[in-house]
Formats: structure tokens, sequence, C-alpha cells
């Protein structure tokens, strides 16, 4: 890549990042906006025409990893100076950030191609055969290179493929039963219209047996019968690599994707609880093997927190590269401050992610909140997700849903609930990897008893939930993340 | 999961039986793209007989009512079960899909 592709790359990123950021200012009375990077000749205009000369200039530093420059905008808008020059530290920080994960995810994608190819590899012959064409092609390949009359491949339950003159059909079945456990071998000579030599080869591994028939009148010379060894040898050979295709490479390929899917997670989920006094905030996330959608956030306002928990449709490597871009996302929307209430900050997401989230084929459920420190009241929007429960005093209330999945419909306009959150309350947001762990006899745990676990402070919740879940679950794989995020008042 | 696909005379109707996850998500999309890619962009799809169905699941018949409708078709799910209509619910998604229960069928008829 060149400088100036990746000077394009980066700011095409910024640019339409900046391009939102411009049509605020130009409803704060900008008349143009623009770029001017030191490493481009040409002004880069966002909106309106640029005038350099203008008096009511204003220029604030572009940085954008190894090109530097200014956002400059003209006119006398009703926003301050400080306020602007954040609107373009935060624009840029957002562009590199988006550009180092985009790098992070094309080198996972790439790590991921070697594998990918001999998936494809294995899944093609797989595609073009089913098992009975397998062993009937495989028939037909022995009969050739033996320039036998027939050939039978059988499996525990009987035929499994056969190829050629159907008269000599019962003569080879007759040989697979007189094969026996002790003999790999067998050649017979069998009495159809002509004397017929019969061949049969087991194959251990696979428990069955390769059956030849000579032409009729002919005797199978020696080398036939190596031959047939061979034969034997190589169908096996081939069922080892159908398994194969359908167990190991698979695996090995889910196990790169769910190891790459796993360290997503742990890179993009917070580390640590923004503290604040009368909040207890607890959260815990356990991955199913194939997992890497749910996700939980909790933010640091100026004075509260925002939090969000959800789940991105889909398993592997693209829900989890999906979960790392709604944690971005969802910081980013909340440290911009275009909201005046939780649904209006969903719809902010929304726009963010909508796009992106409609050409991958995705969706996400999710819930964001907004509390203030100090305040009786939450602020809840609730896109499509549950569990979500409120336990006041000793009711527990599932919240339901303001709107469908974010990605599903464009988001309506700042849809939320208030909730009072009086001390005691406490809010937790789960995943539905919770309520839908399977026991052996495949019955799920459900949402009641999750309410029914809804006792004491947010850490004794936790417990609670994880080992109802645990144990429930004994036994039993688990087959979708298990998250929950609780928020307790304290007094 | 059982899968049948039966052409009616405004819409082919998709018929899902068993178990729809993220396990049968792949198969599934198969059968609903080849329907698409004929050309048919009025489908209906019937979850009367699906006793669960998970996000991965959601997320497709999601993606196919949308090129249903960006091909100036109709998108209908039929008569779900009563556990899939409470995950419909619960996700908000009965405000999304046209759904035709049992009732609206047979007053439609």
């Amino acid at each position: 890549m060149t400088p100036d592709q990746a000077l394009g790359v980066v700011l095409g990123r910024a640019l339409d990042l900046v391009r939102d950021l411009a049509d605020r200012w130009e409803r704060a009375g900008a008349r143009a906006v623009w770029f001017e990077v030191d490493q481009w000749p040409d002004l880069l205009p966002l909106t309106g025409a640029p005038e350099p000369d203008a008096d009511d200039l204003h220029r604030y530093p572009l940085d954008l990893n190894e090109f530097t420059g200014w956002c400059c905008a003209v006119g006398e808008m009703n926003r301050g100076d400080e306020d602007l020059a954040l609107d373009v530290s935060l624009a840029c920080r957002l562009a590199r950030y988006e550009h180092d994960i985009a790098q992070f995810t094309k080198s996972i994608i790439e790590s991921n191609d070697q594998l990918l190819a001999l998936y494809e590899m294995a899944s093609s012959r797989a595609s073009i055969l089913t098992p009975d064409e397998l062993a009937t092609d495989t028939a037909a390949e022995a009969m050739s290179m033996t320039r036998s009359a027939a050939a039978l491949v059988a499996g525990p339950g009987g035929e499994f493929g056969f190829a050629g003159d159907d008269d000599l059909r019962s003569l080879l079945h007759d040989a697979v039963d007189r094969l026996g456990e002790s003999t790999d071998t067998l050649v017979l000579r069998k009495q159809s219209d002509q004397l017929v030599d019969v061949i049969a080869r087991r194959m251990d591994h696979v428990d069955g047996a390769v059956v030849l028939a000579g032409k009729p009148g002919k005797r199978v010379k020696t080398p036939t019968v190596r031959l047939i060894e061979a034969v034997a040898d190589r169908t096996e050979m081939l069922f080892h690599l159908e398994a194969m295709h359908a167990t190991e490479v698979k695996r090995a390929v889910l196990d790169r994707d769910a190891a790459a899917a796993s360290e997503l997670s742990a890179a993009a989920l917070p580390d640590r609880m923004p503290e604040r006094d009368g909040l207890d905030i607890k959260a815990r996330i356990i991955p199913a093997r194939l997992g890497g959608g749910d996700f939980y956030m909790v933010v640091d306002t100026d004075d509260g927190v925002a939090f969000s928990a959800g789940d991105v449709s889909g398993k592997g490597l693209a829900a989890g590269v999906v979960m790392t871009l709604l944690c971005s996302t969802v910081r980013n929307a909340v440290r911009r401050r275009n909201w005046t209430n939780a649904g209006e900050l969903m719809a902010e997401i929304d726009v963010d992610v909508r796009d992106y989230l409609e050409s991958a084929g995705m969706f996400v459920t999710m819930s964001v909140g907004l509390w203030t420190e100090g305040s009786d009241k939450i602020e809840l929007a609730n896109a499509g997700h549950s569990p979500v429960l409120l336990r006041t005093g000793d009711t527990v209330e599932s919240i339901p849903a303001n709107s469908p999945p974010v990605g599903v419909l464009p988001a309506d306009s700042g849809e939320h609930h208030v909730i009072e959150f009086v001390p005691g309350t406490v809010l937790m947001i789960g995943s539905d990897g919770l309520a839908e762990q399977e026991n052996e006899a495949g019955e799920q745990l459900g949402y009641d008893v999750l309410e029914s676990l809804m006792t004491g402070e947010p850490e004794e919740i936790i417990d609670n939930l994880f080992g109802a879940v645990h144990d429930h679950g004994l036994g039993v794989d688990r087959s979708d993340d298990q998250m929950a995020l609780v928020l307790g008042r304290a007094a | 999961m059982n899968i049948t696909t039966n052409q009616g005379t405004d819409s082919t109707v998709i018929v899902l039986e068993g178990r729809f996850d993220a396990h049968e998500a792949p198969h599934a999309a198969s059968v609903f793209d080849s329907v698409l890619d004929e050309g048919q962009n009025n489908i209906d799809v019937s979850l009367a007989d699906v006793q669960f169905i998970d996000s991965t699941a959601l997320a497709q018949l999601v993606r196919v009512m949308k090129r249903c409708k960006e091909a100036g078709g109709q998108f209908s799910l039929l008569e779900p079960s009563d556990p899939v209509l409470v995950i419909l619910e619960l996700t908000a998604l009965d405000k999304a899909f046209n759904i035709v229960d049992g009732q609206s069928a047979e007053q439609a008829a």
C-alpha cells in the first residue's frame, strides 16, 4: 500500500466519522468544514466551500497516526472552541482505533486462510459425493483398476456400493458372509452360468469389505489378488479421509475460530468497573466453546454511569468481531454525548452499526441504561433483549423490549423505560444462554428459575445464577455464552 | 430439522419442523436462498412445528425478510408455535415480522 493509499484508507474512515460532525457543525452555524492535511496538497471539503482566509476561521489539530493537519470550519457557531476541539479529537481517536481493529481483524482472517482452504477442499469432496455415492464411486474405480466384472463395497450394514454386472451381485454378498473374522483375503471359485473367481478383502478399521468378481470363465491372476489389497487399503483411506473431513479438519478450524473469538472478547470487555457511591456493579461472562457474541460495557459519564449488555446473533469469530465493534461503538456513543436519554443513546448506537449489521446479516439484542449518581431513577432502552429483570423489595419483574434488536429496523427516536431505582433495587441484564442451558434430558433451565434466583446483593445474585446454570447443565456442553451484568442500588 | 418447500399460487411456503438453531441455520439459509434465487419474493415460513429457535435462526429469518422486501415481495411467519411466539415477543421481533396466527389464517380463508 502506498502512503497515498494508506492516507486514503485512514482518511476515508475519518471522513465518514467527521462527516456527521460536519453536519452538526453546519447546524450549529458553520458555513463550511474542511480538512487541511500536511501530507496532502489539496484541501478536502466536507461541507460548503473552504474559505482559508475568512475572519471567522476555526482550526483544530488533526492526528491520524502518520498523517497530521487541521480540521477547519468557518462561521459563527453556537458552540465553544473547547467543545469543537473535543469533537475533532474524539473523531480522530475513533478513526485510529477502528483502523487498528480493521488491521487486527484482517490479520486474524489471514491466519485462518490456510485452514479454511483445507476445510474447503475437504468440503468440496463431501459436497460432490455423499457417503453412498463415495462407496459406489469406489466400487466402480476398483472394478476398473482390476478389470473385474463387478465390485462390491460392503459396510457393517451390508452393501454400501456396487458396480458392474448385476447378475454377479449375490455371489459377491456370499463372499462377504464367508469372509469371517479370521481371514483377510478370500479367493473363491463360484459357479454361476460359468465359473467365476471371487476375491474378498476385509477392511478392519471400517468394519467392511471390498469384493471383486473376475470375468466369467476367466481365472483371476495373482497380481489381481495383490491389487485388491491395495484397493481395500485405498478404500479404507478414503473413508478415513471422509470421517476426518467431518471431525478433525472441521474441529481444527472451529478451535482456531473459537480461540480468536475468545481473545477478541477478552480484549473488548472492560477489565474494571467504574466506582460510584451508591452503586454496586458486578458482571460475569462464560463464553461457550463456539460463542463470542455476548458482551457488557460500563462507562463512566461525568455524573454517573452508562451501561450496556447484549448478545450478537450468530456464533464464532464473526460474532466475536461484531461484539468488539459493539463495545467500541457503545463506548464512543456514550462519550460523544449527543443524547439526552437512554433511548437517544440507543438510536445513536443503531445509526453507527446498522449498515454493518445489515451487510453481515446479523442483529444484536441489547439494553442500554443511564444512571446519574444519587438518582432514584434509571433509564433503560431495551432493543429485543432478555432476560432483563428488576427486583424491587420482594418483587421481581421482567422489563420488556422497547424495540426489535439493533440492525432489524431503523431505531425509533428515544423509546425507553424510566425505572424506579431506589436503595435495595437490583437490575440484572443476562443472556439467553443462562435460561436456555439444557440438562441431559434436553430441558432448559427457564426464565422463571432466573427470577427466583434474584436474591441478595449483586455478587450473590451472580453466584446464584451461574451456580444454578452450572448444576442444571452438568454433563452437557454449553451451547451459548452465559453473561450477567447486575447493578444494585446501595443504601 | 425437516424443511419442506411448497409452491403456492401467490407465494412459496417453507415448512420448518424441529429445532431451528445455529446448527440448522446454514441448511435453512441454503433453502431460503435457492427459493429467492429462483425469483420467488413472496415467502411464507411455517413455524407451527418448530419447538425451539435461537438468535442465529432469527437472524436468518430477518435476512430473508429484508431480501423479500428489497425485491418488492412479502414475507410472513405462519402460525408460530407457543415457544417461538414467546421468543418473538421477548425480542420484540413480533413488531418487525408479519405474523399470521391460526386465527388470522382461518379468517383469511
